[in-house]
């Protein structure tokens, strides 16, 4: 029952951003995360939820 | 500062006029109603206002000529209006060149095209270039010819006291000393200012720190001749300030301010010799495109700073301009909200001083122009934080909206300068909040919308103390001295505009903003509105004899 053309998991999110992570330069790093979150914030189109989730990516760093 | 071998103020454009000191014998006290203590673009404007309504004051300045250098060359809307009220707009509109629209740029692509609010109900447009020695001279023009103000120049004030009903000043002069004595001051003497350090007050507030070099130099010709728009560039981390942040505005005379961004560590001192100043500006043009021979006219340095006094009244001392806050130039708010308390403090001591309003009104000032810098210190504070981030994450996410506006618009929104509109007297104590009143706009506080008509504007209709705009078949029948009415068709041009129907009212304030509303207005509540905006208590009785029915 496999589909031949699988919609990307989160873990395929996981893999690319770990791949483009290790593609930039060291000092770039940052602002690859931030321009993608930026991007990913621009699409949802719900800030109240991106400033909750950020209150939650700093837990337990 | 100006190239070696050149005077303070020699300009290779503007002529400074030398302005003598007072003849006096040298003795003796004086004294006078009014003090302002300052002669540049806010204290010359307070004096202005107040002659307007017939108050006499004493401008006194340290100095024999107008301010050395452009400096403030960016004038919103709301100052035209307020050159208006004290009959010097003509002189400005003739001169400087208006604006509506602003580029950025990062490393060199644009990312951002930016247009400010316009349109034919405008009386005047969002944006003007123009030297500040000129808006002095201008302003100048009819503190010269208005009996009402006399000006003493090269005066100094030394100390300043108060004591029971008046404030003592000791002024110093070519001639000696003397004693000043006054029943109110205004101290619009600058950011240096001596009144407030000599009443022992410090501004508070933040200072970003980054640094500016800020210069004026002349072109034979316009770059592109006249195809090119009248327009605030920005270039971020560009090829000649890597890193940096470049802004450039055209004034009049064909003059071009260019601002640079100073690097960390880089030092001041270095960065202000002029072969420095004229490598990067060379740099700057190289980038820009602009091959035309150029010559270097002045030069200073700027750092982005948000401080204000906590309270901008001190006794009978009033703070109007940099003497009460000093705002990043991002927003272009530092002369225009100083020209905006200049009209404030002057309306108000001028009916103070009149008998035609109560001494509370005075303590309203503070709270309303001091809620002004407050709301610009958040604006400008987050334009200052793209301009000139000062930590990493700052950095990182100023750097990563730049690097996506590239290709994203939306991202390119963050590096709008957000020049702002005049700030909404919402809280003040001398307006009547009435929550939301559905259909109605503008809100409490907010400045009054201009119409076009076939004949002038809008406000050419406003009195000089406050209008009541009335919607409706018929004028309601009442008069006060210190009201004029406004008389409107609910369906005609005005009526749209305003999305009124017959029975909605606005009391309008000398500056044109909004003291009060009604969906259905009543004589009896326009008389209460109007005396909570003239400082007398809101429970007042409205007296018969003041509505003549």
């Amino acid at each position: 029952m496999s589909d031949s053309i699988a919609p990307p998991t989160l873990e395929d999110v996981y893999t690319a951003m770990a791949l483009a992570i290790d593609r930039v330069e060291p000092g770039q790093q940052s602002m690859l995360l931030a321009k993608l979150s930026l991007l990913l914030a621009h699409e949802l189109g719900d800030e109240a939820r991106v400033l909750q989730l950020i209150e939650q990516a700093l837990a337990d760093l | 500062m100006r190239p070696q071998g050149c005077a303070a103020t020699e300009s290779l454009y503007f002529h400074y006029p030398q302005f003598a000191p007072p003849e006096r014998d040298g003795s003796g006290a004086d004294r006078a109603g009014v003090v302002i203590v300052g002669a540049g673009p806010v204290g010359m404007t307070a004096a202005l206002t107040l002659a307007r309504w017939g108050v006499p004051s004493l401008l006194l300045d340290q100095k024999s000529t107008f301010n050395d250098g452009s400096r403030a060359i960016c004038l919103a809307r709301q100052s035209y209006h307020i050159f208006e009220s004290v009959g010097a707009v003509d002189a400005f509109l003739a001169k400087s060149l208006p604006y509506l629209s602003g580029r950025s740029f990062y490393r060199g692509q644009q990312i951002l095209a930016f247009s400010m609010t316009d349109g034919p109900d405008h009386k005047y447009r969002p944006m003007y270039n123009l030297q500040q020695q000129y808006t002095e001279a201008f302003l100048y023009e009819q503190v010269a010819r208005q009996p009402l103000i006399e000006v003493r120049w090269q005066t100094e004030v030394t100390d300043v006291q108060t004591s029971h009903g008046g404030v003592n000043l000791k002024v110093q002069d070519p001639n000696g000393p003397y004693d000043l004595a006054a029943d109110w001051v205004l101290a619009a003497d600058g950011a240096r200012s001596v009144v407030r350090s000599r009443r022992g007050l410090r501004l508070h507030g933040q200072n970003f720190e980054g640094r500016y070099i800020i210069a004026d130099i002349r072109l034979p010709r316009r770059p592109d001749g006249d195809q090119r728009p009248v327009e605030r560039l920005a270039l971020f981390d560009p090829d000649c300030r890597r890193g940096g942040t470049v802004l450039v505005h055209e004034q009049p005379d064909h003059i071009w301010r260019i601002d640079y961004q100073l690097r960390d560590g880089e030092s001041e001192e270095e960065a202000l010799q002029e072969a420095s100043i004229r490598q990067s500006i060379a740099a700057v043009l190289a980038d820009l495109g602009w091959t035309q021979a150029w010559e270097l006219e002045w030069w200073s340095i700027y750092s982005a700073n948000t401080l204000a006094l906590d309270q901008y009244r001190d006794d009978r001392i009033f703070y109007i301009g940099d003497s009460a806050h000093i705002v990043p130039i991002f927003g272009v708010r530092g002369l225009n909200n100083g020209l905006a308390d200049a009209q404030n403090i002057g309306w108000k001591l001028a009916l103070v001083c009149q008998g035609l309003a109560s001494e509370c009104l005075l303590d309203s000032y503070s709270p309303e122009r001091r809620g002004a810098t407050l709301d610009v210190f958040a604006n400008a504070g987050k334009a200052s934080r793209f301009m000139t981030p000062q930590t990493t994450g700052w950095a990182i996410m100023r750097d990563a909206a730049l690097s996506l506006a590239l290709r994203h618009p939306f991202a390119g929104e963050f590096a709008n300068p957000r020049n702002m509109t005049p700030y909404v007297y919402a809280d003040s104590p001398i307006v009547t909040p009435d929550g939301e009143k559905e259909g109605m706009r503008p809100q409490v506080g907010a400045v009054a919308r201009n119409v076009r008509l076939k004949t002038g504007f809008l406000s050419d209709q406003w009195g000089q103390a406050f209008t009541l705009l009335y919607f409706g078949p018929q004028a309601p029948a009442f008069s006060h001295p210190l009201l004029d009415l406004c008389v409107h068709d609910p369906h005609g041009e005005v009526g749209r505009a305003y999305a009124a129907q017959s029975g909605h009212a606005y009391l309008i304030r000398p500056d044109m903003h909004v003291a009060a509303r009604w969906t259905h207005c009543r004589i009896e509540d326009v008389i209460v509105a109007l005396n909570r905006s003239l400082g007398k208590s809101e429970t007042v009785n409205v007296s018969r004899q003041e509505v003549s029915a």
